[in-house]
């Protein structure tokens, strides 16, 4: 079994990213310097990654080229980070507690004729850029923003990855 | 007597509410977010109207949750002032953590519904007393409108329930035409827990329901109109009991203040 995982972010302007990172500085959060969200889709499958690849990304359902890019990624390999000695970058991967990925892969077996797909996932990656201020202090402070704005707990559960 | 009707960037009930509230006897002013806080203490009661408030952006009702209009609005509903939150607005006072307001978090949500937006009439049940049921009969069953994507009441709290039952706070129930509440679809056609369409606060001020009064306030606005008379269609439906009980809590509480 093969592990993919999919993120899917947008080349226009992200309104809600943008939106999200003027409610943290009204919420009194100083010193964030950026937020970003990508789409998030973990995907295993029987079968040829490289096939894989290739056909999910040219699935308007997923990706629409017009407005989306995207980023792959195989098993055992990272997110790309973007910190610097300035900035730290924390992940936060949100998603439902129920299972809410049914529909999609629905769609994508039984329409689109992915039958290779046994499982899969969906959910948001959060990117938080928080002007540094020692390690563990950016990750606790990306927790409580998590906890404070971007997930309701009663539904939803976050990872740092 | 004058009611607030609060405007977010992306509210699209508030004429209709406006509406509502008028033909129950009240008068009500459309208050944008933008406008200042402290302007809000001339009014009598709060109503936040259906919609997409900042376009639903992170989830349904969160960003309006934290704008400082809120803070406001906390404040006057601990002076007893009534607080109406339909469908959006319900979002928002959930996320605020008004309702259920047992503790100073956010204890419930209203997550995806199970089947997808839903834009459809149920019946809801009445129970208890506080301020939006004083005019309808004990266990009155009323038809109203839902149209929602994010509407199940759901919580991680195990007590949760229990405590709304012990202290009163489930306000509305979904149910069948004859009042029988069943979990399954579409009589309950979210997939709520509990059935619940509508819960207050403790003190019975603030009350968080999905379905849409204002879209079932008039007789004219429910399924079925065409075969009754003019008269009977210009006449208020069961659905406006709701506005008229806020009147009769505000009228009550003036005069008590009095």
């Amino acid at each position: 079994m093969q592990e993919i995982e999919m993120f899917v972010g947008l080349k226009i302007p992200d309104t809600t990213a943008i939106t999200t990172f003027h409610t943290l500085e009204k919420m009194g959060y100083e010193n964030i310097a950026k937020v970003s969200r990508e789409n998030y889709y973990k995907f295993e499958i029987e079968g040829n990654e490289d096939d894989f690849n290739k056909k999910i990304v040219k699935v308007d359902i997923l990706v629409n080229a017009n407005k989306n890019n995207f980023t792959l990624l195989n098993k055992g390999e990272k997110i790309k980070d973007a910190s610097d000695e300035n900035v730290k970058q924390i992940n936060i991967l949100v998603q439902n507690i129920d299972d809410d990925s049914a529909g999609i892969m629905y769609t994508l077996k039984q329409r689109l004729g992915f039958n290779e797909i046994k499982k899969m996932e969906k959910g948001i990656l959060w990117k938080i850029f928080i002007k540094d201020a020692g390690n563990k202090k950016t990750v606790n402070e990306a927790e409580e923003i998590t906890n404070n704005l971007l997930i309701n707990r009663h539904y939803q559960k976050y990872k740092i990855v | 007597m004058k009611i607030a009707v609060i405007l977010f960037p992306g509210t699209n009930c508030e004429l209709e509410t406006k509406q509502a509230l008028e033909a129950c006897g009240m008068s009500a002013d459309i208050f944008r977010w933008n406008l200042n806080p402290e302007k809000l203490e001339d009014y009598d009661g709060y109503v936040l109207p259906g919609g997409w408030s900042y376009e639903d952006r992170i989830r349904a009702g969160v960003i309006a949750s934290k704008d400082s209009i809120m803070k406001k609005i906390k404040e006057e509903a601990k002076k007893g002032k009534a607080v109406l939150g339909i469908c959006n607005g319900a979002q928002i006072l959930v996320e605020s953590g008004l309702i259920p307001g047992l503790k100073d978090e956010v204890e419930i949500a209203l997550a995806p519904n199970n089947k997808g937006y839903l834009c459809t009439w149920v019946h809801i049940k009445n129970n208890g007393k506080n301020a939006f049921n004083a005019e309808l009969k004990e266990n009155e069953v009323i038809p109203l409108p839902i149209a929602h994507g994010e509407g199940r009441f759901v919580t991680q709290n195990k007590n949760l329930i229990d405590e709304l039952i012990k202290k009163k706070q489930i306000v509305f129930s979904y149910c069948d035409e004859k009042g029988i509440i069943k979990e399954e679809y579409p009589i309950n056609p979210n997939g709520a827990t509990y059935n619940l369409a509508g819960i207050c606060n403790e003190e019975g001020n603030i009350l968080a329901m999905m379905p849409h009064p204002e879209r079932a306030t008039w007789n004219r606005q429910l399924p079925g109109f065409e075969g009754k008379s003019f008269e009977e269609n210009l006449s208020l439906a069961p659905a406006s009991k709701i506005f008229l009980s806020i009147k009769k809590y505000i009228e009550e509480n003036k005069n008590a203040r009095d």
